[in-house]
């Protein structure tokens, strides 16, 4: 009996509180407003992950709605990362998260900086060990540095091992899991940048019409629209992916493909929103680059879409020459 | 205030900006969505495997014994009536008219797996496509019990294969416009007129066609006034001339109507509703995976010929693969909201408009990835699936909606949001 599996009910009411409590902070470039949007997301139990008898947490797929959200308004706050680094200790058997970390995935022993690394946050790194992953749990300093989108980076102090342990998931898994949760706060930016388009449009006047009444800009806006549609759901699928496979109806290859159209929809959106928005879009005042350059940081973040694109050809290649049958 | 500081000046133009930028209005209308009305939530078909299951290996039984082959496009390409009654017989065609009428009374979505599986296998199925996909629809929502009752059982037997009778030689984008006219007379329609692009019309024995019977001067606008008509393609007055397209081939075909009478039970629906009638179902008929899946077949056998463990380059595959994977839930997300009664017109252009740029793109992709091996003299059976395609593709963003009249109807769609 063939039948629909959409998005839990319950899923869609956490984006909907989440939404209002995080409204006001949209793009406003105000850093105790951020934090304090912050605590209140931690206070709400909406940054917790779940631990076995420890206190009551979300689940990946609830929130990953609220990191859509904090994709939307432009939150200038660890959120993915504070949750990413409790949910990745639980998969050892030793190592519990217990205060605010940050996480650094792969981290070649060159890589030191690290998002969100500082005294009061250290890091959990993630290392591939065989086929296995290890997390390796170490101290850091601010280092005055930031991203693309203004998040600041810290300096992981080498030598200051603080924990450790071994994961039950592979590197792989891991990366996945984590690119799929900031494929939500992409698409959630998308989107943002997307409704500042269309409004601009709609206000902003020439030749005595609004320029969105122009094909150009309309074909423009239209094109934007299909994009995210197919990225958004897509990513709404391939979150139901989980690395035990619990979900047989969305495969690795559902997961890559989703990452890769965000990246791919990040990179899109960035230019087309500044193109429609013309040159008060490019400055520091207006409020586009808050979400514009968010999304050609994360899309950078990790391995990039053609990279993730070379991984989901040959997965795929691997499974035999029958194509259709691996996907469908 | 013109602000010719740096840096502006530096722009290269005279940036003039009145006023301070952060006063820019922004309604608060932008935070009270969530996600804007035509962002479809993502679902996923599940419980699918036991069907697909069933399809392919008959499916593979059935090219082997009667020996097809895949072939691209072949929902318009490849005509074969013997194919579509042996798929009639397993219950696959028909499949959402109701079994008082012939058909199995399954749900769309269930129709929805078995169409992926025929086109991904390059299935003849041109036959009945128009007849189960879009006659069948309008009869069961438009047709007198007597129409059902005399069409249905031999659409679902595979017996009876059908053709849109829509655009005029004038007449493409702009539909409503159509000149083709009836005049009522005794005892029925006197219809005179010409229709063009009627996909299998030299084969079929019926067309439905869009006709005008009210004038625009009386109706008040060209959207009224339109009714729909079956028309026996046997009748006197009817001439069908095959049209040659570009590969040779001649699958589409120009009707002329002169002066052919047609009894008032040939009328479908209600006289002067045509329009509506036509438009109710252009989001089922822009998303299903025949918008995405036309040269599904060529991919699959690029697909085999590659080495998996060549060093070569395969981003350009990886991401044909992740759209065309981001494609199907699309169309399957699109399939369980018409399951549901709802029509969501905006993201089903948009599935169109994504799906049949992909069709050509993956074209272009293996072109550049096959390389040598895609000569123009090659005689292998990607090469031959390939040049099908190529020579099919402009076809797939014209037609059922060019994809530039799409994005018009997804700003329309976005602006009344």
């Amino acid at each position: 009996m063939v039948s629909t599996q959409g998005i839990p009910e319950h899923v869609a009411e956490i984006e909907d509180a989440v939404s209002a409590m995080l409204e006001e902070v949209a793009e406003v470039p105000e850093p105790a407003l951020h934090q304090r949007a912050f605590r209140n997301l931690v206070d709400g139990g909406f940054v917790r992950s779940p631990v076995e008898g420890g206190a009551e947490g979300i689940e990946l797929r609830e929130f990953a709605a609220v990191l859509r959200v904090c994709g939307r308004v432009g939150l200038d706050a660890p959120v993915l990362e504070d949750y990413f680094a409790q949910w990745v200790a639980a998969t050892t058997s030793s190592l519990r998260i217990g205060s605010p970390h940050t996480v650094a995935l792969g981290g070649s022993d060159g890589r030191r900086l690290v998002k969100w690394a500082d005294e009061h946050r250290p890091v959990v790194v993630i290392r591939h060990l065989g086929a296995a992953a290890e997390l390796v749990v170490v101290a850091a300093i601010s280092s005055g540095d930031v991203t693309l989108a203004g998040e600041p980076l810290g300096c992981i102090r080498l030598g200051t091992t603080l924990d450790w342990g071994a994961s039950d998931l592979t590197f792989e898994q891991i990366e996945t899991q984590f690119a799929l949760l900031r494929s939500a706060m992409i698409i959630g930016a998308a989107e943002r940048a997307m409704q500042l388009s269309e409004k601009y449009s709609v206000d902003r006047e020439q030749f005595g019409k609004p320029i969105g009444q122009f094909q150009a800009i309309e074909q423009k806006l239209a094109t934007l629209a299909s994009h995210l549609t197919i990225a958004s759901v897509s990513l709404d699928v391939a979150l139901e992916w989980s690395p035990d496979g619990a979900s047989s109806a969305v495969s690795h290859l559902d997961a890559m493909a989703a990452i890769i159209e965000a990246r791919v929809l990040a990179g899109l959106v960035a230019r087309s929103a500044h193109q429609i928005h013309g040159a008060l879009g490019f400055t520091k005042e207006h409020r586009l680059h808050h979400t514009t350059r968010r999304l050609w940081s994360w899309r950078d973040e990790g391995p990039t879409e053609a990279e993730w694109a070379i991984r989901l050809a040959r997965s795929a290649l691997r499974r035999g020459d029958a194509l259709w049958e691996t996907i469908a | 205030m013109v602000l010719r500081t740096p840096p502006y000046d530096r722009l290269g133009c005279d940036v003039t900006i009145a006023g301070d930028i952060s006063e820019i209005p922004l309604s608060n209308g932008m935070s009270d969505q969530m996600r804007p009305n035509w962002l479809l939530e993502g679902s996923q078909l599940t419980g699918t495997a036991g069907l697909r299951s069933e399809i392919r290996q008959f499916l593979a039984e059935d090219s082997q014994e009667f020996g097809w082959s895949p072939r691209p496009d072949s929902w318009l390409m490849a005509w074969d009536e013997g194919f579509s009654k042996r798929l009639a017989g397993r219950g696959w065609l028909g499949m959402t008219i109701p079994i008082e009428f012939g058909g199995t009374g399954d749900d769309a979505l269930a129709r929805f797996v078995v169409t992926e599986e025929l086109l991904a296998a390059g299935a003849p199925v041109a036959a009945h496509w128009i007849a189960d996909r879009q006659t069948a629809p309008q009869l069961l929502k438009f047709g007198t019990d007597e129409q059902k009752a005399s069409l249905l059982p031999r659409i679902a037997r595979g017996e009876l294969f059908t053709a849109l009778g829509l655009s005029e030689p004038d007449i493409g984008s702009d539909l409503a416009a159509v000149k083709t006219h009836g005049q009522r007379v005794d005892g029925g329609w006197r219809i005179d007129g010409r229709k063009i692009w009627t996909s299998g019309g030299t084969h079929a024995s019926l067309l439905t066609a869009l006709v005008r019977t009210t004038p625009i001067s009386e109706s008040g606008r060209k959207q009224a006034g339109l009714t729909q008509f079956f028309i026996d393609l046997d009748a006197p007055g009817v001439e069908v001339r095959p049209i040659s397209l570009i590969n040779g081939e001649q699958h589409f075909a120009e009707v002329l109507l002169d002066g052919v009478v047609v009894r008032e039970s040939s009328v479908l629906g209600v006289v002067g509703e045509g329009w509506s009638q036509v438009t109710a179902e252009l989001a089922y008929e822009r998303s299903g995976p025949e918008r995405m899946m036309s040269t599904l077949p060529v991919l699959l056998e690029f697909f085999r010929s590659l080495d998996p463990y060549a060093t070569g380059e395969v981003s350009s595959l990886g991401f044909a693969l992740a759209r065309f994977i981001s494609l199907r839930k699309l169309s399957g997300t699109i399939a369980s909201e018409l399951n549901t009664g709802r029509a969501p017109e905006v993201p089903a252009a948009m599935a169109k408009d994504l799906g049949t740029a992909f069709e050509q793109e993956v074209l272009e992709m293996i072109r550049s990835s096959a390389g040598a091996d895609l000569d123009d003299t090659s005689a292998s059976a990607l090469g031959v699936l390939y040049r099908q395609a190529m020579l099919q593709s402009p076809g797939f963003t014209i037609r059922g909606g060019t994809s530039e009249i799409l994005r018009t109807v997804i700003a329309r769609g976005m602006r009344q949001g």
